[in-house]
């Protein structure tokens, strides 16, 4: 069933009518700070072992922070490509095996509450997708030949295996950096010219069409940057910057890209050590 | 894509109060929006969304699945407005929220939106919630089947029911 296009259009005048108030934010957590009752610390220690697998449920979905770039920044379908650029993407698209950087932030404008998530990321197309979470020293593979993801917990000697699914496995492939050159390259885009970036000459390009962006939050705007090393003609650097109706920022960065590299089977095969438990 | 409620939550639990702060940014509107809905006034609106947060925080720990945070944070707020209300003297326990809600002129939100406010305020619990998370909260329809614990077909069942509902209601009121 369809939704009403019309009552559709009236919640969501109505919901901006409704809007946000400027300091709310500050006078709720005023009140918190202020409040004889604070949160109860009797349950806390429960909570870290649901911390834990929380985080790795997240990474469960596997391709969840590479997607973050994909559905930030190279989700563009309208057409303005240059033989250079299109060379670019092709090259890009042939590689089959490479590593980068991810860098999520999320921030509230104006404040100073912000949460971060760093991994490194090992792709490759005949065995699967390698994540490591810096901060917990997690390891998350995911899997398309055996269709499974595993997650490895080295900080509390504990593993968990999931299924993965033909449409994960088409949305990881679909997430890929890869896709994501290609397709932003084949979308309407601003030069940004020529700059060096960790010593190395890049020529980027930007794009901020919001209406091509999906997300969880309505979006307020939208920018991403591509930057190619002139020299190898492969990405360097993948920035986007999101922010939401509602204050909240979306920054992430993918960099350190090492492309053609060669990757082992044995990068992607989960080490579970014996005393390991499964979650 | 963003940090899950979820994930937040388990932030701030485990000693980042501060990530408390993402999660009122992303649930002011749905708070704001259900307060009004019972209570009307928006001044009162205001300082009963900001007393469901703090509620929210004081009992974070008591939330078993992280994952309901937003559904569990508009009962909260439920129970605040009904708890305004009774100091207000204007409600008597066991009566209907619609039936006793005050019914003074909103001076922020136009007579349209004021009714099609107090309108979601009288669809059945389910629907009112699927329409306040939708609407004015973070979740696009997958992600909200998750957060209610339905599946993504029964969410949209009750979001086309509700926007018939909402429909009907408004059309016996115009002319």
């Amino acid at each position: 069933m369809k939704p009403d296009k019309n009552i559709e259009q009236k919640l969501e005048e109505l919901a901006d009518a409704v809007g946000r108030r400027d300091s709310f934010v500050d006078d709720v957590m005023t009140r918190i700070k202020n409040s004889p009752v604070q949160l109860s610390k009797k349950t806390k220690r429960n909570h870290v072992l649901r911390r834990i697998l929380m985080k790795n449920t997240i990474k469960l979905t596997a391709a969840a922070v590479i997607a973050i770039a994909t559905l930030l920044l190279f989700l563009f379908n309208t057409s303005s490509t240059s033989i250079a650029w299109a060379e670019v993407a092709a090259k890009t698209d042939s590689i089959s095996d490479f590593v980068y950087q991810s860098q999520e932030s999320m921030t509230v404008i104006g404040k100073n509450y912000s949460e971060s998530i760093i991994t490194t990321i090992y792709t490759s197309a005949e065995y699967g997708i390698r994540i490591d979470d810096e901060k917990s020293g997690n390891r998350t593979f995911t899997l398309p030949a055996d269709k499974a993801i595993v997650v490895v917990m080295p900080s509390i000697k504990k593993y968990k295996w999931h299924p993965l699914s033909d449409n994960a496995i088409a949305e990881m492939k679909e997430n890929s950096p890869k896709t994501l050159v290609k397709k932003y390259i084949a979308a309407k885009y601003k030069s940004l010219g020529r700059k060096i970036i960790n010593g190395v000459e890049a020529e980027g390009i930007e794009v901020n069409n919001i209406e091509l962006v999906k997300s969880n939050m309505p979006i307020k705007s939208y920018l991403g940057h591509l930057w190619i090393d002139i020299q190898t003609e492969l990405p360097i650097l993948l920035e986007a910057k999101l922010v939401g109706e509602n204050d909240i920022q979306v920054k992430v960065i993918l960099d350190n890209f090492q492309w053609n590299v060669n990757l082992s089977s044995e990068k992607f095969k989960p080490e579970i050590p014996k005393d390991y438990t499964e979650l | 894509m963003t940090q899950s409620d979820a994930e937040l939550v388990q932030e701030i639990l485990t000693g980042n109060k501060e990530a408390f702060a993402l999660l009122v940014a992303r649930y002011e509107r749905s708070v704001r929006a259900a307060a009004i809905s019972i209570v009307k006034k928006p001044h009162i609106a205001d300082d009963i969304a900001q007393e469901a947060f703090v509620r929210a925080w004081q009992q974070l720990s008591d939330l078993r699945n992280p994952e309901v945070f937003g559904p569990w944070l508009m009962k909260i707020t439920r129970r605040c407005a009904v708890d305004s209300l009774k100091k207000q003297q204007s409600l008597k326990y066991s009566d209907s929220l619609d039936s006793l809600a005050a019914h003074e002129k909103n001076g922020q939100l136009d007579e349209k939106n004021q009714h099609l406010l107090e309108t979601i305020g009288k669809l059945p619990k389910a629907e009112q919630q699927v329409i306040m998370l939708r609407y004015f909260g973070p979740y696009n329809v997958r992600d909200l089947a998750t957060a209610v614990g339905r599946s993504v077909g029964t969410v949209t069942k009750q979001l086309s029911r509700a926007h018939h509902r909402l429909k009907k209601q408004l059309q016996e009121l115009e002319p």
